[in-house]
């Protein structure tokens, strides 16, 4: 009796490590691609992965959103990065603005351009628009930058 | 037990009542002043009224200025006070330019230069726009655009887009050299001469020590310039030229650090070595005339 319920056991452990997904942790890319801009606001596509649609689609707009905070986008309105990414480490309000979904009051457009699903991850293509005044209004209000000046 | 938690509240709330103190940015908001690109002898004037792409090019970075929250200082009223004041006399409109910014009071002036393109693709505009440092004259960023070739005669939406494309670089750029300079201090020059008929010269041994004129200048400048920069182009017998000397943004009071305040620093100094001094300012260029010991 002991030794079925230790083999279910093996065969439900084995099974549940079978069925769960892989998880996949946000790393910064540069895989940013400029498309336009208009007065105050830059739309942006990037490439990302997650195991789930959701989630993918998080990952695309914080990367973007870190791309412009800290590197800048070439051939943009916004070529230089905003914030000097040493200056600002654990800085909570950049913290909420990044990772706890702050960037959404700026954010004005984030649409799929593509996605596909392959050993149960979601490769996806987004397009994604930033209101870039409101976005340094907040980076000043909260000092994480110096208003324009000496 | 009570006064100790009482003493530890009280001291909580003082601690954080000077944090949000001692973190509040000073920050100095800088006036620019857009100017078209003028040839030399051509007023600015006849340059704005003469150019109506040039015209819409200056008003959309004023525009663009204005948004960012930036105070710009309007060409045409200026040109107008400083006409007003009798400034300037038909003879001196080769300085047109330096006459209006210095009379200005803006702290960068940027120079717009537009140009249409015609092509049997479509039709574009090119603009460039130059920001300079009003005090010291140096370049602080530069950007170019063109607009995207269209099929249109419609030149001023051509030229808004063109500086739309950059305008925001071109503040991020200017922003990024007030960082360094705040971190770095600003740039002066400074030229200390003997006066002529004196028989001082910068090798007379000042003190006991034996220490010469030009020595103990020097060691002022290092312990009174900013973060000890300074570098000295030459000395010559009856001249020492400071090519660079930093002095800081903001006093150690947080107050604005004026040239004035350098260099009245500097007087007293030589006053404490016995010297009588005039001196001459001209934007970032500081003349001082060391004369003989006073009796």
């Amino acid at each position: 009796m002991k030794k079925r319920i230790f083999i279910l056991q093996i065969i439900l452990i084995l099974s549940f490590y079978s069925c769960s997904k892989k998880l996949v942790y946000y790393e910064r890319n540069g895989l940013v691609e400029f498309i336009s801009s208009e007065k105050n606001t830059i739309t942006v596509k990037t490439k990302s992965f997650a195991e789930s649609y959701n989630k993918a689609i998080n990952f695309a707009e914080i990367n973007v959103l870190e791309n412009i905070l800290y590197r800048g986008i070439p051939r943009s309105n916004q070529e230089n990065p905003m914030v000097n990414e040493n200056d600002v480490k654990n800085n909570k309000a950049l913290n909420d603005l990044i990772y706890n979904d702050g960037y959404r009051k700026f954010l004005i457009d984030s649409r799929n351009v593509n996605y596909q699903e392959n050993n149960g991850l979601f490769y996806i293509t987004q397009e994604i628009k930033f209101d870039l005044n409101a976005l340094r209004r907040y980076l000043e209000d909260n000092r994480i930058v110096r208003k324009f000046g000496l | 037990m009570k006064n100790k938690i009482l003493f530890i509240i009280f001291f909580t709330l003082l601690k954080s009542h000077f944090y949000s103190q001692s973190s509040d940015v000073v920050t100095a908001q800088p006036t620019i002043m857009v100017i078209p690109f003028a040839k030399e002898k051509e007023s600015l004037r006849s340059v704005y009224e003469n150019s109506e792409i040039l015209r819409i090019a200056m008003t959309k970075a004023k525009e663009a200025f204005d948004k960012r929250g930036v105070n710009t200082i309007d060409l045409i009223a200026k040109i107008k006070q400083t006409n007003n004041n009798s400034v300037l006399q038909e003879d001196q409109v080769s300085d047109f330019k330096d006459e209006v910014i210095a009379s200005s009071g803006a702290d960068i002036y940027v120079v717009v230069e537009a140009s249409k393109n015609f092509s049997n693709s479509g039709n574009s505009a090119n603009v460039i726009l130059t920001a300079y440092d009003a005090f010291s004259g140096e370049s602080l960023a530069n950007k170019t655009s063109n607009s995207p070739k269209i099929y249109t005669d419609n030149f001023e939406k051509l030229v808004e887009k063109a500086i739309e494309n950059e305008i925001d670089n071109l503040l991020n750029t200017i922003q990024e050299k007030f960082t360094l300079i705040l971190e770095n201090g600003r740039s002066i020059v400074l030229t200390v001469g003997i006066e002529n008929g004196t028989s001082l010269t910068m090798d007379s041994e000042i003190n006991k020590d034996g220490d010469l004129l030009s020595e103990l200048i020097e060691d002022w400048m290092e312990q009174n310039s900013y973060k000890s920069q300074y570098h000295i182009q030459g000395i010559s017998k009856n001249k020492i030229l400071f090519d660079l000397v930093k002095i800081p943004i903001f006093g150690e009071d947080g107050k604005n650090f004026r040239i004035r305040d350098f260099t009245s620093k500097f007087r007293k100094y030589l006053k404490l070595l016995n010297f009588n001094s005039s001196q001459t300012i001209q934007g970032n260029n500081i003349v001082f005339t060391i004369s003989n010991a006073s009796k």
